[in-house]
């Protein structure tokens, strides 16, 4: 019998136009993989009981807040209630969007990422500030192509930063640090707003009020571009992304970038590959700059644009370990949907057969007892 | 070599005075059973090398939202990262205090819950409170001890909630619908608090902002409180709780009765499906009933020691949670101590350290 996958549409359309949509792209392979694709809309009251008669689930969601906190909520709970395999997996919902969670995992990994520190208090906040060295870069737990993240340049710039986060909280870095009467005009736009029945710092459907904490990282001088490793399975696929003239950032993949594999060294795939073992999902992309010539981990995407991995000459194939494995060179196009699909249908598989050991095991117990 | 714990201490009082540190317990225990156990601050950022060190982690959290968010990332970081042993872990955990990842949990586990409704966009939860019975409950994915969950009689109370829901959003269920005048007032207040620099909306230390979705659930009526049933490893310890004076709620309430022979022993049944299907390492299930079958209504981790040692005896299921026995065992056991023996038995090396405890 072929496998039955629940599927949640998704689509979105690209700064430079492209349109996306993986769930389009899953829906017209699946039948050559033998799989049937069951529709679901997750937004109807009972969408448990469209995925519960499924082999899988997938549902590629945006990095708006209200989609992805509910799916990480719907991915759990159908791993751990229906005992199905989904993509994303519900362990990598929990590092998606969220890098206060993405440090503490890279750090307990042992895995080299930029110095960072998350202070959970005002009074911890300020005593680490008045001892940093300036710059270094303020980041709010979500927000995705460069957004909410800024360069904290003196002490006077940071006490900004926590004035913010552990006041009224923000859901974007948008506000800069800015003179007195400048800071005193936003806070009279703010309490007119209230006055008028609006809600100046009120969540939305894109960002949820980030509140707390104080997350920072250390300015990594001297690069001129970010390394994003995209890898699928024991696939590596790479593209260097510039920083934009005049910032320290890049616009994720909305600036200049370059798809030259020479480009690309080996400690960086490496690197990348080491962080999705230890995630062990189907898919991840690892951004990383240098410290010197060793490649840190900046920070992880699951939501990347599939446009970049189809304009990828070819990938790097990974034999063995991500440290010591061989990686060879495979020329030619691939589209991350097929990627994805491919290992995710693996997945499955595995996950059906070890649960037909599972029930063959029980039958014998029973036998036996 | 010795057995190292990294452990992060807890403690508060309950309403009744009760002092509760699982941490000073389990420091005690493990001095007993010939384990070191690491005092860790779970806020310093020297904690993961610390923890690193040691072969498992413990951090028995509170509910309150700043603990809770840290505490789940890193007890998470720590199992997903260093791979060692913790409690609880992410299986336990992941729905603490977030109803509505435990409604979808029960729902696709096959768990009987009460009938629920939880709408994400504002257009469906308006359409639902024009046609809905009422009263139904209202709730927000977080709160315990009953907070944040209200009945609501009629769709003008209702529909002041999903405006609440879907434009600022709302860290409790205290402030409820009133007059027009009134409600200028309280706008009022608000841009006068604004004014002198705090924002009256905003999230808490205790409370993160619940925003974006309605969850509704039928209201069950001819429920004078619920059964808890807290499970640890291969034990049921059970008490009933009776409804607040006038209210609905028994969660908090204080009026526990300890008896056994009263608790529905479908209810225990019912706590061990949960037990079987989601097998955490710990978890109180709270059960009422639609009509004469038992339902669940919230999953806790957080449950206060005293109520479970207090309990006279536990069971113990042996085979199916259907067709099984339920042997009896008398006499009271600290909570903390059960989790602390199961979980040292799960380190590898650990199940002689306890083994020579209870010898």
């Amino acid at each position: 019998m072929g496998l039955r996958l629940a599927i949640q549409p998704d689509v979105v359309v690209h700064p430079n136009g492209t349109h996306q949509s993986f769930s389009e792209r899953w829906a017209a392979i699946a039948p050559s993989y033998g799989a049937e694709v069951v529709p679901v809309d997750v937004f109807t009251p009972d969408p448990i009981a469209s995925i519960a008669d499924c082999d899988g689930f997938l549902w590629r969601c945006a990095s708006s807040a209200h989609p992805r906190v509910y799916a990480r909520r719907l991915i759990n709970a159908v791993e751990a209630g229906l005992g199905i395999p989904c993509f994303p997996s519900a362990r990598a919902t929990c590092y998606y969007e969220d890098k206060l969670a993405q440090h503490q995992f890279l750090t307990a990994a042992g895995i080299p990422h930029a110095g960072s520190r998350i202070c959970w208090s005002r009074e911890a906040a300020e005593r680490y500030c008045d001892g940093a060295d300036f710059p270094f870069v303020v980041k709010l737990a979500g927000g995705h192509q460069s957004r909410n993240v800024r360069l904290a340049r003196s002490r006077k710039e940071a006490q900004f930063y926590i004035d913010e986060l552990f006041g009224h909280g923000v859901t974007a870095l948008n506000y800069r640090p800015a003179g007195t009467w400048r800071r005193l005009l936003r806070h009279a736009r703010a309490v007119a707003e209230c006055g008028r029945g609006r809600y100046p710092h009120a969540p939305n459907s894109e960002a949820e009020l980030e509140f707390g904490y104080l997350y920072t990282q250390e300015f990594l001088r001297n690069n001129r571009y970010e390394v994003s490793v995209i890898v699928i399975g024991n696939r590596a696929f790479a593209v260097r992304r510039f920083v934009v003239p005049g910032d320290f950032r890049t616009r994720g993949s909305s600036g200049r970038m370059d798809w030259d594999p020479q480009a690309i060294r080996e400690a960086d795939l490496r690197l990348a590959l080491l962080v999705a073992g230890h995630l062990g999902d189907c898919t991840i992309a690892v951004d990383i700059l240098h410290r010197g010539s060793d490649p840190v981990v900046i920070e992880l995407t699951l939501n990347y644009a599939s446009w970049v991995v189809e304009k990828c000459p070819g990938h790097w194939l990974l034999k063995g370990d991500p440290t010591t494995g061989t990686l060879t060179w495979v020329p030619g196009q691939t589209r991350a949907e097929d990627a994805v699909f491919e290992e995710f249908l693996t997945r499955v598989r595995h996950a059906k057969a070890d649960e037909a050991l599972d029930s063959g095991a029980e039958i014998a117990r029973r036998q036996t007892s | 070599m010795t057995l190292k714990i990294a452990i992060q201490a807890d403690e508060i009082t309950h309403h009744n005075g009760e002092r509760q540190s699982y941490s000073d317990r389990w420091f005690r225990l493990a001095r007993e059973q010939g384990i070191t156990a690491v005092p860790v601050d779970a806020f310093d950022e020297r904690a993961i090398a610390q923890i690193a060190a040691c072969d498992a982690f413990m951090w028995r959290y509170d509910p309150a939202a700043h603990l809770r968010l840290h505490a789940q990332r890193l007890l998470r970081a720590v199992e997903e990262g260093l791979r060692l042993p913790v409690f609880p872990n992410v299986r336990s955990a992941w729905h603490f205090e977030d109803k509505i990842g435990q409604y979808y949990c029960l729902k696709a586990a096959g768990i009987p819950t009460p009938e629920s409704w939880i709408f994400w966009k504002r257009d469906q939860a308006v359409e639902f409170c024009r046609h809905a019975t009422y009263p139904f409950v209202l709730k927000l994915a977080t709160g315990y001890q009953a907070s944040n969950v209200r009945l609501i009689h009629d769709a003008g109370e209702a529909l002041y909630y999903v405006d609440l829901m879907f434009t600022r959003g709302v860290t409790g269920l205290g402030w409820g619908p009133a007059s027009a005048p009134r409600l200028a007032l309280r706008r009022l207040h608000a841009a006068e608090q604004l004014a002198f620099g705090h924002y009256p909306w905003g999230p808490s230390e205790q409370s993160e902002l619940q925003f974006g979705y309605f969850f509704a659930q039928e209201f069950l009526p001819g429920n004078g409180g619920d059964t808890r049933i807290t499970l640890i490893g291969d034990r049921a310890f059970g008490f009933r709780r009776f409804n607040r004076p006038n209210d609905f709620r028994a969660s908090g309430s204080g009026r526990i009765d300890w008896a056994p022979e009263p608790i529905d022993e479908r209810a225990i049944r019912l706590a061990w499906e949960v037990g079987d299907k989601l097998r955490p390492q710990a978890m109180g299930v709270d059960i009422i009933r639609r009509g004469a079958d038992p339902v669940v209504v919230e999953l806790n981790l957080a449950f206060a020691s005293w109520a479970v040692r207090d309990c006279p005896g536990h069971w113990v299921l042996h085979g199916d949670h259907r067709t099984g026995t339920l042997e009896w065992v008398p006499g009271s056991v600290h909570p903390e101590d059960a989790i602390f023996n199961d979980f040292v038995a799960q380190i590898p090396g650990g199940r002689d350290s306890v083994r020579q405890a209870v010898a």
